[in-house]
Formats: structure tokens, C-alpha cells, sequence
């Protein structure tokens, strides 16, 4: 059969299983883009590729398969890089595709020639380009391979638009791609894990993203319970462990509750499992879990000892390793050690005033939140404290319900995750999209059915939000069940806070003049929009705005100088944590 | 350099041999089109200098 390149592309997404595209069409990618007007592949046009890389990456992380964005040369794949960027961090699988010139152009400065190829190759686990149509045959599935396999991240593939064009003989098409399963670690590396942790007598478990990755967030529970050790997670494993558990201690690091960053000082044995002490969670490395042996589970063997010295490592898929753990684990019993564990983590509660003196303290919010979401809600967060106390204070009880930008710490990813976590959503419960509402002239939705699907949040800041505020025409388009909270302090609140803690409060480019109406911008892209106000039941007025269908916007004001406490200077150790001054006042 | 047909080739790189050169190997030795790396102390700068126009 004689097809085009371009053809061939769409048909190796098909058989792959793509369902959903997310991308913008430029000249380079137009061959491709006429191929998916015959496909039942769903393109959703976004409104800048960065928009789109991160609306693949909000499938992706909810499914955990690789997910596909789309661009055109030049621009369209410079736009692509932050997500790109994003998603190698994050160890995010991602596929994204880039038109280019034709290959008889390439290094003429050709109208939206950039070498595409030389940007993306420090920031992807792979990347391509394709010099010949026939390759696509091989390298679609391989880029599906990499992106899954082992720990996942981004392949970036670039077709140049004579690719695209030039025809192409396929007799048989190649098997999709798939993860490649680990190799297995030896008896003798489980069986001395399993040693270690019976003569361990403060032993405790740090979660990474990879236990969230691999699904083996239900064996670490047991495996905490097996060995009475307490459990740290990182901000990406946050959902591994349910807060109600009570070895649970929550996140480590710099924003920390005190409570578990002391309890590492204590720890005689640190198991790691797919985290890879990153500074923002060790502080000052050098000192960190002073008295404990550390033991490394991860499946990319270059994170054994790049920060820290394991005396004891497994390479090797985190689900595979504890179940043959939990084989031969015999149940330890700590009961000074957990005790100690639940003192501190009871003496060292989040500080936040009453709820009914306070009702918009960002701590309480995000509290409010966790008792009115149903517990699978997917929340994404922005960057900056609004993601912190969300990870503080938000009790986030399943794997994959938290979506944040944790590695790169991107600005702007929030609303497009939250548009494409929902979207991966609708299409697991086999929803079809809904058609979008009319806004009536109140800007509640007039007409048609409610937007079915689970409700996904997203909670940015004011400044965060407007870094890919365009997106929200996507969401008007899509009409998904995404409410977007917009925690406003007219400031970007984080480098304020940074500034006023460690820069003598010389506050530079950290306050916002013009702020706008987050309200009546929502209404302007056709979605619901709403504004909190602190003196008229906010709370209520929340729940009620998060129970109506379909998508929102909801500025919540809260006070312009909270901070996020605990800190740990950057830099400085643990144990050297920055606490609340003085009580909060009530809310102006 | 091309080995045999071409489909795969070898490079040298002339490093300073730092603690972190371990490191730079595990992450280099991860990625897909890397192969396999090889120490060659036994590669002289004399060898290097010779191989470049320039003096290194
Ligand atoms: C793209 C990008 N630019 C700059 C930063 C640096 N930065 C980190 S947090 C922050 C402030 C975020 O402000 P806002 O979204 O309003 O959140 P807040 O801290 O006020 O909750 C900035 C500028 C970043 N993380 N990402």
C-alpha cells in the first residue's frame, strides 16, 4: 500500500492507541494535520503550544501512558520546550511531535526554521528526526517505547513537511510500542534490603514520584506497616499514602511540617524509593539524616549515589521490589519509634487561625477543599505558596490526584494539566465531550446538560494563572468540569515572601499594580466566573460554585502577606526551620 | 568515527578525571543511542594532539 508520510504518522498514533491530540497547526505540520482530518484521533486546539504540551502532560500523569502534542516549526516547537523541559523532571511520558521545514531547507534559515532537534535534545530521554518516511515505522513505536519505559519521559520526533508529503510503501505495520518491563534485581540485593530493615531501629520510608509512576504506592503502605517505619513523601508522591494512615508524616523538606523534618534527624535507616533527593527535599545535603544508613530503591540506575552514598541500592521497578520484599519481611515492632513519630507529628501541626475567624486563610481553604472534594478529585496547582499550602494542607488521598509542577517548578501549568487531566478523565468514563454551554446574560450557563465527568481543580495564583490564561478558550471550547481557583494576593506571593525573609524586605517586581478581575475575564472567554467575598459566607458560596456543572473560574482573595511556614532557609539543613512569628491576624 | 557499515560509531572524549566523571558516565550510559562506554587511559594527550589541528 502506497501512503503518505503524513498518513503513515496517523496511522501509528492510531494503532498506538492515541486518542486525543493536543497541538496548534502551523505551515510545517499542515500535511499532517490534513492525515488527522480522516482520523478518529480528537484534536484539541489549544491556544499556544505550551498550552498543549502541558495538556498532554495532564493526560499523561493521570494515566500514566504517554500522551501526544502537536506543533508547527520554529515558534510552534519553541513554544513546545517548557513543557518538554516540564516533562523530563517530572519523568512525565510524552510524546511530542514537531513539523519542520523541508529537509532541502534545513540550515538556510528558512522561513520558521530552528533546529528543533538541537534544542530538544538536552531536555527529552530521546529525540528524532526523521530524514526518510519509511523510518516513521520504526521510530513512532520506539518513541512510545522510550517515553514508557523504564523511568518515563518526553521523545520529541521532528518531520520535516517533505517527510510529511512523500509517499511511502507499507506492507505490514509495526507493533505498537510498549513499556519494556525492567530488569530484575537479584535475590541476594532483596533478601539484604529485607536484613537491613530488621536491624533497623528507626528505619524510615521517603517516597518519590516513582512510586506514584510504578503503582506501587498500595505495596509501600504495607511495607510501612510490615516494618513500623514511618513514611516521608516527596511533593510528587503526595497521594501514595492516605494523611488518615498513622505512620504517615507527610511531606519532607523545606516546607515540611518541623515534625517530620526532626524525625529524619532521628532515623538510623532511610529507605528511598523512587525519589531522587532532590535539594528542595533534603536541605543541606551534607546533613541530612545525619545518623541513617541510606538505601536506594530506584529504576534508573544513574540516581543511585548522584547525591547521596547508598549503602545499599536496588535498580529496578519499585512494584517488583517490594512485592518480593513483603515475601520475606517478617513483621518489625517499633513501638517507641512510631510513638515518637505521632508526638511529633501531633506537636507539630500546620498553624492556621479559625476557621470562622479566618475562613479564607489559605490553609483553611485548602482544608475546606479536602472536606467538600470527593477523595479521586484531581487537583493541579500553579507555582508558588498557593502550591505548597495545597501540598501542606490539601490531604490528598490517592495516587495521580495531584498534578503539580514539581521538578522544573513551571508557572502556567496548572489550567492546561487541569484541562487535559479532565479530558483523559471523560474519556476513561466514555463520555463523549459535551457540547459546550451558552452563557446567558448573568454568565450562568443557559441551556444543555450539565458537563458530566469528575470535577478537577486547579489552584493558581494570580500571577501564575496568567501565564497561560489563554487556555481558558480551550476550556470554553471543551466545555470540561475544571474549576480553576484563583488564590489572589496581588503579589507573586513566593518571591515576596523570599524577599522579605532573606532580602530585608526590599521588595522588587513582587507586587502586582494592575491586578485584573478574574471574574469578568472568565465571563469574557464564555466561562463562569465568580469572586469570593470574605464578608458573605465564602465557603458556602465555594462548595456551591464547585458543585454547579461545567468550568469556573473563582477569585478567592486572601491576604497579600501570608507566607508559607515552616520554611528551611535555601541552602541551610533541615533541621534549621523558619516558623510562623506570631499568630495570624484575621482576615482584612 | 564510522565503525563497519556505519550504523554505529565511536567517539572519544578527552575529560579532566574529576570525581563527578562517574556520574556524567551513568547518565551518559543511560541513554538510548549510547552503546557502551570504554576508559582508554591508555590514550596519551599525545594521541589527542596529534588527531587535532589544534594544540590541546
Ligand atoms: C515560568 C516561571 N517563571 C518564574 C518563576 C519564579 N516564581 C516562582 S513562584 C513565583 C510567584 C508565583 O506567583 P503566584 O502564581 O501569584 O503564586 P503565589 O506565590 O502568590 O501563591 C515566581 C515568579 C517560576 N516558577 N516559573
Amino acid at each position: 500500500m502506497k501512503i503518505t508520510g503524513s498518513n503513515l504518522l496517523r496511522i501509528l498514533l492510531e494503532r498506538q492507541g492515541i486518542r486525543t491530540i493536543a497541538g496548534i497547526p502551523g505551515g510545517a505540520i499542515l500535511p499532517f494535520y490534513d492525515a488527522l482530518h480522516r482520523s478518529r484521533i480528537r484534536h484539541i486546539l489549544a491556544r499556544h503550544e505550551q498550552g498543549a504540551g502541558f495538556i498532554a502532560q495532564g493526560m499523561a500523569r493521570v494515566t500514566g501512558k504517554a500522551a501526544v502534542c502537536l506543533a508547527t516549526s520554529g515558534p510552534g516547537a519553541t513554544n513546545l520546550l517548557t513543557a518538554i523541559a516540564d516533562a523530563r523532571l517530572d519523568s512525565v511520558p510524552l510524546v511530542a511531535i514537531t513539523g519542520q521545514v523541508s529537509q532541502g531547507l534545513i540550515g538556510t534559515d528558512a522561513f520558521q526554521e530552528v533546529d528543533t532537534y538541537g534544542l530538544t535534545l538536552p531536555i527529552t530521554k530521546h529525540n528524532f528526526l526523521v530524514r526518510d518516511a519509511a523510518e516513521l515505522l520504526e521510530t513512532v513505536p520506539l518513541a512510545f517505547q522510550l517515553a514508557e519505559s523504564g523511568r518515563p519521559g518526553p521523545v520529541a520526533i521532528d518531520v520535516p513537511k517533505d517527510v510529511q508529503n512523500a509517499m511511502v510503501d507499507v506492507d505490514v505495520f509495526p507493533e505498537p510500542g510498549r513499556p519494556v518491563p525492567a530488569p530484575r534485581c537479584s535475590e541476594d540485593l532483596v533478601e539484604e534490603l529485607a536484613r537491613l530493615l530488621v536491624g533497623a531501629r528507626r528505619p524510615v520510608l521517603y517516597l518519590g514520584g516513582g512510586v506514584i509512576t510504578s503503582g506501587s504506592s498500595e505495596l509501600a503502605q504495607t511495607l510501612a506497616h510490615r516494618a513500623s517505619a514511618p513514611v516521608v513523601c516527596t511533593l510528587m508522591a503526595l497521594g501514595a499514602l492516605p494523611p488518615e494512615d498513622p505512620l504517615f508524616m507527610g511531606m519532607l523538606g523545606m516546607h515540611a511540617a518541623r515534625g517530620t523534618n526532626l524525625l529524619l534527624e532521628e532515623a538510623d535507616l532511610l529507605l528511598a524509593i523512587g525519589a531522587r533527593f532532590d535539594d528542595r527535599a533534603t536541605g543541606k545535603v551534607a546533613e541530612f539524616c545525619p545518623q541513617a544508613a541510606i538505601v536506594h530503591i530506584d529504576i534508573d540506575a544513574a540516581e543511585i549515589g548522584k547525591i547521596k552514598t547508598a549503602c545499599h541500592a536496588l535498580v529496578g521497578d519499585a512494584t517488583a521490589i517490594l512485592s518480593r520484599l513483603l515475601e520475606r519481611l517478617p513483621q518489625q515492632s517499633h513501638p517507641a519509634w512510631r510513638a515518637r513519630a505521632a508526638g511529633l507529628r501531633a506537636a507539630h501541626q500546620l498553624s492556621a487561625p479559625a476557621r470562622s475567624d479566618d475562613p479564607l486563610h489559605p490553609i483553611n481553604l485548602c482544608r475546606f477543599l479536602g472536606e467538600v472534594l470527593p477523595p479521586d478529585t484531581v487537583v493541579t496547582t500553579d507555582v508558588g505558596q498557593h502550591q505548597m499550602w495545597v501540598a501542606q494542607a490539601y490531604p490528598f488521598r490517592r495516587p495521580r490526584t495531584l498534578l503539580t509542577s514539581g521538578g522544573l517548578g513551571t508557572m502556567g501549568f496548572g489550567l492546561p494539566a487541569a484541562i487535559g487531566a479532565a479530558l483523559a478523565l471523560s474519556d476513561a468514563e466514555g463520555l463523549a465531550l459535551p457540547v459546550r454551554h451558552r452563557l446567558g446574560k448573568g454568565g450562568s450557563p443557559a441551556g444543555g446538560l450539565a458537563a458530566p465527568g469528575r470535577r478537577v481543580v486547579c489552584v493558581s495564583g494570580d500571577g501564575s494563572i496568567l501565564m497561560n490564561i489563554q487556555e481558558l478558550a480551550t476550556l470554553a471550547d471543551l466545555d470540561l468540569p475544571v474549576a480553576v481557583l484563583v488564590f489572589n494576593n496581588a503579589q507573586l506571593g513566593l518571591v515576596r515572601q523570599q524577599q522579605e525573609l532573606f532580602y530585608s524586605r526590599r521588595y522588587e517586581a513582587a507586587h502586582f499594580t494592575a491586578v485584573p478581575d478574574f471574574a469578568a475575564l472568565a465571563r469574557a472567554f464564555g466561562i463562569r466566573g465568580l469572586r469570593l467575598d470574605p464578608g458573605r459566607e465564602p465557603l458556602e458560596e465555594l462548595s456551591a460554585a464547585l458543585e454547579a456543572p461545567g468550568p469556573c473560574v473563582i477569585e478567592i482573595p486572601i491576604h497579600e502577606e501570608a507566607n508559607v511556614y515552616p520554611m528551611v532557609p535555601p541552602g541551610a539543613a533541615n533541621r534549621n526551620m523558619l516558623i510562623e512569628p506570631e499568630p495570624v491576624s484575621a482576615h482584612a | 568515527m564510522p565503525v563497519g557499515d556505519g550504523a554505529t560509531s565511536c567517539m572519544l572524549l578527552l575529560s579532566s578525571d574529576e570525581p563527578r566523571l562517574e556520574q556524567v558516565e551513568r547518565q551518559l550510559a543511560k541513554l538510548y543511542d549510547v552503546i557502551t562506554i570504554r576508559h582508554r587511559p591508555d590514550l596519551t594527550r599525545e594521541f589527542f594532539s596529534r588527531l587535532s589541528p589544534m594544540p590541546v
